[in-house]
């Protein structure tokens, strides 16, 4: 009795919250509104470009951000590795696609060329979900009882030894991937247009992540994940095979990296030993801003801060300008953190103590 | 020991080591369950009686000596397959999924089975045993009372149909009138044909349940025997009856 | 490995209980005599004749082959031992033989950084090792420390029409700008240093581990982006850059060490380091200074009761604090000194470059510094001075000398450098997995590793 009391005292206050932070964060988004509308108004085509070209990565790291937010879920571990994971995808794509392989063209027919597009996207989720699991297996499983920072510190050299064998595979200069997406216009608003190019990610992204959310809420697979990662030695009991469901999960996660890699090199058409670092960054940083370990949480904080990297990259009225666009990306990551550490969608569970 | 009746043996434990790290919790310990009985351990805190349920699950392997269910050998066996196998556990602090509904955590019970209509079956049965959880069933389990979470625990271990349940301290928080009402149930459940291994703190009314108990003191198996005859022990009665 | 050896003893009839039975000079004498004729057949085929191996092997031998620690201030001798070692080690650096592989002894100028990384990776190590909070924006402090010896002791100021020389050393009349003497730069970068730790760590302590992992390596991310753009502040709000950093072209130069002439001409302290015929040596000795100073402060914090308050909440935070340990107080500490050691290392680092420029924050850095921490022992002060001291070398010449060698043996053409950062990491992922409590690992530490720790903060965000 007596040390229950004890430790629900200090545990009280550490949970309160501070009050700080909605005035702070209307604050904020309301200069930032206002600053998003001047800038409609004054650029008009330079906001509908950007919020497009915002949007469309926005998506893209929603795909890496479910990543980081499905193994976080389950083994409450940031796997630095993952967006070099991404990283070799993009560049197995790039292979795959290019002269190497399939040798495709912007020219190429299009029943060549549209097989050869899902060709590498399955070869490439193939190849990141076999990565991420042996990853897995080989690195993080021993350490599932050791203190948390023995993962973590894991995951940062297996982060580094991931981009040496990018740099090894391509060497150190950005690589450029064949430009094969159509870019003719599908319409046009203010004299901007949204191009098939664009609509190539939508259709990619929005079907997989369906899929996703399909096999995360209601198959048996789906089920003994959210069970282990709520309490994993009580899933065990309960008959499930943890292993295999962490497993899984990589397995899972690394498949979207894969589809994240292929789309990226096809829409951006370049990438290099580095591009998984600075995007895992910011892809994680989506996820904790939507409430690492919620799905639509990842993809909705993954679209805003595609979209405020777009903006702060592209828009000129008072803006910071693009060499400050990471510095603008942490600053947020911090904020939250500090104010709000459950994200925007999730909620604070203080059972975990 | 006086086994009275002469049936199957469902459960072997010989003669197991257990180790956390370098900290052993059970040394040499040996315990039988057979067909259709209630069998309980009891003993002081850290004796190790939760070990020994750990390790009869799979969760902890020990590092020596054998586990046997149903005449098979389980010692190495992940807790996947061992439950697969009819071998259901409702764990010390209930450990049930936080942020999963009632039914939801009932249904994560039986992970192992495929029949859907017979799991309805046991799950309706599970809400007549406990019409409290029948009320609270799109709770979220991690929101509920003690009690509540107890009897969801229990149900949850049900619902996998075991041969053997392995119960960790059903009684733990409850209120008296709950106890004996948990009590009940465990009967119950033992007459549907479930052999039952009972640990509990309440060792008069484990004792009392129960058709032969084991004393387990700092990870050893002190006594076996009869539940009435243990009940009768003197060492019992003075250290875990509390009489003097 | 042991018992592997015991075993085959025992089959020529050696066992370990014979061994046991004899006296203990005895066994000294047996071991000492065991270990000269293994060094004589390894050394012999790579040296033939040269002495100086040999004599190096006797004192590695002499110092660490006998129990010392069972003679009277015995306890004091390996440190000694250790220490005099350093400090004469210009002297007979000369003399020293080739290392296979690694082909060379570290040479003046690497000896001095590896102090200095040292240095760094002993700070950390108090947030790391003694507090167990992850920092992977360690950058930040040696960034601080070493933007505060620009300032304080370079032209820079000079922009802004701010001039004047506070026992500053080489600086050539007529030059512009702050010149401040080295030492009061030290106090000054380190408490600047540490005061940033303080604001850094305030509001993001509260958090769980891995949370404040990530918000240091934003911090320190954003610290680089500053050193990159930092040559034109605040345009936005008062129409003209405010220059910090001076971007990419850094700031140089940065004066050198010294005492200055009246120190020199009453005390004989050198005057300034950088001009004197023994110039690569004083930069060393005072990096080994310097280091001594952080060792001692280390150890003094490790006994003090902050220190036991450190491991109370790195192993429990939930019973620390509901016994009444402080959490953000103690916290903050670790925070403040860690980045206080920090902060003097990047600033005396710099006035021995001669420059800061914005390349040198990056991310890796951190990284790089964790590495030795993690290398060493986590918590061990020893291990720590191995691994900063190793990996700096490493990172200096090693690797490059190991390519050279590997080149020449195998006829190859890589360049081994490139792939450093692979290297790190292969090094973070083998010590996590098979010796995660370091090469010299603390004893609390490895008992934390066999036996888990209840490190689940008080606050956990996790979300459904
Ligand atoms: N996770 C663990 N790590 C280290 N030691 C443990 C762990 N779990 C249990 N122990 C130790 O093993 C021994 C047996 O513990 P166990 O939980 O089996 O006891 P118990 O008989 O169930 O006690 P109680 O009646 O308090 O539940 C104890 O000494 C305990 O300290
Ligand atoms: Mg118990």
């Amino acid at each position: 009795m007596a040390t229950q009391a004890s430790t629900s005292i200090p545990r009280l206050r550490a949970l309160k919250r501070p009050n700080a932070a909605v005035p702070i964060a209307v604050l904020l988004l309301g200069l930032i509104l206002f600053w998003l509308g001047e800038n409609l108004v004054r650029t008009p085509a330079d906001f509908y470009q950007n919020f497009v070209y915002g949007a469309t990565n926005g998506l893209l790291y929603g795909l890496i951000a479910i990543g980081y937010s499905l193994v976080y879920g389950i083994l409450e571990l940031i796997n630095f590795a993952h967006g070099d994971v991404f990283m070799l995808g993009s560049m197995m794509a790039t292979t795959f696609v290019g002269v190497t392989i399939l040798g495709l063209t912007a020219g190429s027919a299009w029943y060549v060329l549209w097989p050869g597009i899902i060709a590498a996207l399955l070869i490439s989720m193939a190849f990141c979900g076999t990565l991420n699991a042996s990853i897995e297996r080989v690195a993080y499983r021993r350490l599932r009882t050791a203190p948390r920072l023995a993962p973590l510190i894991t995951a940062i050299g297996m982060s580094f030894i991931l981009q040496n064998v990018g740099l090894v595979w391509k060497g150190p200069r950005p690589i450029s991937t064949v430009d094969i997406l159509p870019h003719g216009a599908i319409f046009t608003i203010g004299g901007v247009a949204y191009t098939w190019s664009e609509f190539f990610v939508v259709a990619v992204t929005l079907p997989t992540l369906a899929l996703l959310v399909w096999l995360v809420q209601r198959t048996r697979h789906g089920k003994a994940m959210r069970a282990t990662a709520q309490d994993r030695e009580a899933a065990a009991m309960m008959g499930i095979d943890v292993d295999r469901t962490i497993s899984f999960t990589f397995l899972l996660a690394g498949a979207l990296a894969g589809v994240a890699g292929t789309v990226f090199a096809l829409y951006n058409t370049n990438t290099s030993f580095l591009t998984g670092f600075r995007t895992g960054l910011i892809a994680f940083t989506a996820a904790v801003l939507g409430g690492i370990g919620n799905l639509p949480g990842a993809v909705l904080g993954a679209m805003l801060i595609g979209l405020l990297e777009g903006f702060s990259d592209g828009l000129a009225w008072h803006a910071l300008g693009s060499q400050w666009t990471e510095a603008v990306i942490f600053a947020i990551l911090i904020i939250i953190l500090v104010l709000r550490p459950e994200g925007l969608l999730g909620e604070r569970t203080p059972e975990g103590g | 020991m006086s086994t009275a009746v002469a049936t199957r043996t469902v459960l072997e434990v010989e003669g197991i080591d257990a180790f956390y790290g370098t900290i052993q919790a059970l040394r040499g310990v040996s315990i039988e369950v057979h067909e259709g009985e209630v069998v309980t351990l009891i003993g002081a805190n850290g004796a190790g009686k939760s070990s020994t349920l750990r390790a009869i699950n799979g969760v902890l392997h020990p590092r020596r000596g054998k586990i046997r269910f149903e005449g098979e050998d389980i010692t190495r066996a992940d807790p996947h397959d061992i439950v697969k196998r009819g071998i259901a556990q409702s764990p010390e602090g209930r450990r049930l999924f936080p942020r999963m509904t009632v039914v939801e955590n009932l249904e994560m019970g039986a992970f192992q089975r495929k029949d859907k209509a017979e799991i309805r079956e046991d799950m309706d049965r599970v809400f007549e045993l406990f019409p409290r959880l029948q009320e609270r069933r799109d709770q979220k389990a991690g929101t509920m009372s003690g009690g509540e979470q107890q009897m969801c625990a229990i149900g949850r271990a049900m619902m996998a149909r075991p041969k053997l349940l392995l119960l960790d301290e059903p009684s733990l928080g409850l209120a008296p009138i709950f106890v004996e009402r948990i009590f009940e149930i465990v009967e119950q459940i033992n007459k549907q044909g479930v052999s039952i291994l009972l640990v509990e703190q309440n060792a008069l009314m484990a004792l009392d349940a129960a058709d032969r108990g084991y004393v387990l003191e700092t990870g050893r198996v002190v006594l076996a025997d009869d539940a009435k005859a243990l009940m009768g022990n003197e060492q019992v009665r003075k250290t875990y009856l509390g009489e003097d | 490995m042991r018992d592997g050896l015991w075993a085959g003893l025992a089959r020529l009839g050696w066992t370990e209980e014979r061994w046991n039975a004899l006296q203990s000079w005895q066994r000294r004498a047996a071991k000492a005599a065991i270990v000269l004729v293994l060094g004589v057949v390894v050394l012999a085929p790579i040296y033939g004749f040269d002495l100086a191996a040999y004599l190096a092997f006797l004192v590695v031998a002499v110092i660490y082959v006998p129990d010392w620690s069972r003679v009277r201030y015995g306890n004091y001798f390996l440190p000694l031992a250790v220490l005099v070692l350093c400090f004469t080690y210009p002297y007979y650096l000369p003399h020293m033989p080739k290392l296979p592989i690694f082909t060379a002894f570290p040479t003046m100028t690497t000896a001095f950084t590896m102090t200095i990384f040292v240095m760094m990776a002993l700070g950390l190590n108090i947030v790391v090792g003694y507090a167990g909070l992850l920092d992977l924006g360690y950058v930040a402090f040696y960034a601080i420390g070493a933007y505060t010896a620009a300032w304080l002791a370079s032209p820079q100021a000079d922009r802004y029409h701010w001039s004047f020389n506070l026992g500053g050393v080489g600086v050539p009349p007529g030059l512009g700008g702050i010149h401040v003497s080295i030492w009061l730069v030290l106090i000054a970068a380190a408490c600047l240093a540490g005061i940033a730790g303080v604001i850094i760590g305030l509001p993001t302590l509260r958090l769980r581990g891995d949370y404040l992992a990530i918000v240091t390596l934003g911090f320190g991310e954003i610290v680089g982006v500053v050193a990159t753009n930092g040559d034109c502040l605040f345009q936005g709000f008062t129409g003209h850059c405010v220059n910090i950093t001076n971007g990419p072209q850094g700031i140089n130069p940065i004066d050198p060490p010294g005492f200055g002439h009246w120190l020199h001409a009453h005390l004989g302290l050198p005057d300034n380091f950088l001009s004197a015929s023994n110039s690569l040596d004083l930069f060393f000795w005072a990096g080994i200074v310097l280091v001594l100073f952080v060792v001692f402060c280390s150890r003094r914090l490790r006994d003090s009761k902050l220190g036991r308050a450190w491991v109370a909440i790195r192993e429990d935070e939930t019973a620390a604090a509901a016994m009444g340990v402080p959490l953000m107080r103690t916290k903050t500490w670790a925070y403040a000194i860690g980045a206080f050691m920090g902060g003097i290392a990047g600033a005396f680092l710099k006035s021995e470059q001669g420059g800061a420029f914005n390349t040198d924050f990056a991310f890796q850095f951190s990284i790089f510094v964790l590495c030795m921490v993690i290398l060493g022992g986590m918590g061990s002060i020893w291990g720590v001075i191995l691994g900063g001291a190793f990996l700096a070398y490493l990172n200096i010449e090693g690797i490059a000398n190991i390519g050279g060698w590997y080149n020449n043996t195998f006829g190859k053409n890589t360049d081994l450098t490139k792939y450093s950062y692979g290297i790190y990491g292969v090094i973070l992922v083998l010590v996590m997995l098979f010796r995660p409590a370091g090469l010299i690992p603390s004893a609390r530490r490895a008992a934390e590793f066999e036996l888990g720790v209840e490190d689940q903060p008080l606050m956990d965000a996790r979300a459904t």
